[in-house]
């Protein structure tokens, strides 16, 4: 059964469409990254589904039915931003997460602020953005929830932190919960996810699973004595999407029949050939464009 | 979710605690220094000051050997305390607009943690009702005069007026601040300014009839046009009320209008986008 399912949804602001027509299903026991460049519509997406906002179109659910109050009791979310109160202390929200979910797990909540070294009696406001974080993360894990909606969760967060937060969300999956996960960090969602949506400008142009998505394609990838080496013929080769060039450096990304395409590139007299699979990375960059990285995309 | 409004309802009752505590001090060491003077037990401070001060001093040291004090005087301050915490309590779901990621996630269906607010709230505004009139008694226990207090035939309207007005006018800053965000605060002081100036504004006779009618009816939605004239003078509450209104009239009036707006506020701030 699929624990979250997005079906056409749409969110307009005025004549500003930030999310359209939006579909995609998670399975459970699943991790989806959800990756973008800024503003193509993740954190509205989440926050559609959660019914934080209103959407204008479209059908969600979680866990096959649509999203009530009671569905919260095993649904976790960490927004971008810090919502907790800068006014009270950790213990005190620690207290309101007690009080509101039965699923609340003590003990586990001790080794989430243990683990991310977190004095309960600290003020919200006074800790750094990425220990708020922290917090708004030991809070989401304590509840042992089903479902994890989490918007950048490592923002603000050391390296070391950041692989804790990863582990955190691997460990849960294999425990079958499901999570959703936006990142700008392709590598995270790479090393923690087994599947991915990718969006721009509001609309989901990839969504799949990794795995599959990177045999879909090869990499053919040669390195030449010097940088005068004609491409020419490769740019009408139907077998190839996209070449890729840099100082001697040449990838060709393969639709199929990579070994063949391989066979032409050493017809150029390369110093090296070879043929490696696809990152993420290159996924995400053959999505969006390589405009993505003056956005800020990693 | 109602834990956090408890916390900040506990902070606010404990500031209102100490400067209705150091009213009462106050009030005591006024009315001892007033029996003092009076007794003849001691130096008269107020005369060695000098006459001014001789004469006021005896004023009130007459008015207190001679009066009673009616039970309604003393429910109708509490009354006053009670409208200062309730519109401080009032912009609770405003507060909550910057954080509703973290509230409109919780377990608990928006409404129901919007009512338990307006509860938590409503325990906060009891319990300084309360303190309000305990303070009251024991200072006036401490100065001896507890024995002057005399229950007059409209004291428990007047302390259910008092209430009801606060209650009144936290119902509709909760309406109106509910859905905007950051601006509470200013609407509620605002509040304070347009009230008074609304329930004063029935005098200025010289803006024509017209102009009177149009204050009158927006004072049905005043809560400081429901306040006035709360002591019994010459027992006409009705002639000497801003609105017309008989006493028991304004209490069920102010009561309606207290629920109405908390529940106007609950139905909106549910609909609020994070």
């Amino acid at each position: 059964m699929n624990a979250i399912s997005i079906a056409n949804l749409t969110k307009r602001y005025g004549t500003t469409l930030a999310v359209d027509d939006v579909s995609f299903e998670i399975a459970e026991g699943s991790v989806c990254g959800l990756l973008g460049p800024n503003g193509a519509g993740k954190s509205t997406t989440m926050r559609c589904l959660l019914g934080l906002i209103r959407r204008t179109s479209g059908q969600l659910a979680i866990g096959g039915k649509p999203i009530v109050a009671e569905t919260f009791e095993s649904v976790a979310y960490v927004p971008d931003s810090n919502a907790l109160y800068c006014w009270m202390t950790i213990a005190q929200h620690i207290e309101v997460t007690r009080r509101s979910y039965r699923n609340f797990d003590r003990l586990r909540l001790n080794e989430l602020i243990a683990m991310f070294a977190l004095d309960p009696r600290k003020k919200v406001g006074a800790l750094s953005k990425g220990q708020q974080t922290a917090v708004a993360l030991a809070l989401a894990f304590s509840i042992n929830p089903r479902v994890l909606v989490l918007d950048e969760p490592s923002s603000g967060l050391d390296p070391i932190f950041q692989r804790v937060v990863l582990d955190l969300i691997i460990d849960a999956s294999s425990n079958g919960a499901t999570v959703l996960f936006s990142s700008h960090q392709i590598g995270q969602v790479e090393r923690a996810a087994d599947r991915v949506v990718i969006m721009r400008s509001g609309k989901t142009i990839v969504d799949g699973e990794i795995d599959r998505l990177k045999s879909d394609e090869k990499i053919v990838e040669a390195i030449f004595p010097s940088d005068a080496f004609s491409t020419a013929h490769f740019d009408a080769d139907a077998r190839i999407r996209r070449v890729e060039r840099t100082g001697r450096t040449l990838r060709l990304f393969v639709r199929s029949d990579a070994e063949a395409v391989a066979r032409d590139v050493e017809t150029l007299a390369p110093r090296a050939v070879q043929i490696v699979d696809l990152g993420l990375e290159d996924i995400f960059l053959g999505a969006v464009g390589a405009d993505a990285i003056t956005q800020g995309v990693s | 979710m109602e834990y956090v409004e408890f916390l900040r309802v506990r902070r606010m009752c404990s500031i209102f605690a100490s400067c209705v505590a150091v009213i009462a001090i106050f009030a005591i060491a006024t009315m001892i220094y007033s029996s003092i003077g009076t007794t003849g037990t001691g130096e008269s401070v107020g005369v060695t000051i000098g006459d001014a001060t001789d004469m006021k001093h005896h004023k009130l040291t007459s008015y207190l050997q001679t009066q009673s004090i009616p039970l309604g005087l003393l429910l109708g301050f509490a009354g006053y305390v009670a409208i200062v915490v309730a519109t401080v309590f009032a912009s609770s779901l405003n507060k909550e607009n910057d954080g509703l990621d973290y509230v409109f996630v919780k377990p608990i269906r928006r409404e129901i943690i919007a009512m338990r607010y307006a509860a938590t709230d409503a325990v906060g505004i009891l319990a300084m009702f309360a303190f309000t009139i305990v303070a009251e008694l024991v200072s006036l226990a401490i100065a001896h005069l507890f024995g002057r207090i005399v229950i007059d035939a409209h004291a428990f309207w007047v302390g259910a007026l008092g209430l009801g007005v606060a209650f009144m006018w936290y119902g509709i800053l909760q309406a109106v601040t509910a859905t905007y965000r950051g601006r509470g605060g200013t609407i509620v002081a605002f509040s304070w300014g347009f009230f008074i100036l609304l329930a004063s504004a029935g005098y200025f006779t010289f803006l024509g009839p017209l102009f009177l009618g149009l204050v009158h009816v927006l004072n049905f939605v005043n809560p400081i046009a429901y306040f006035s004239q709360l002591i019994d003078h010459g027992g006409d509450y009705k002639a000497n009320s801003v609105l017309g209104l008989g006493l028991e009239a304004r209490v069920l009036v102010v009561w309606a209008i207290a629920l109405v707006g908390t529940t106007i506020a609950a139905n909106v701030w549910k609909r609020v986008e994070a």
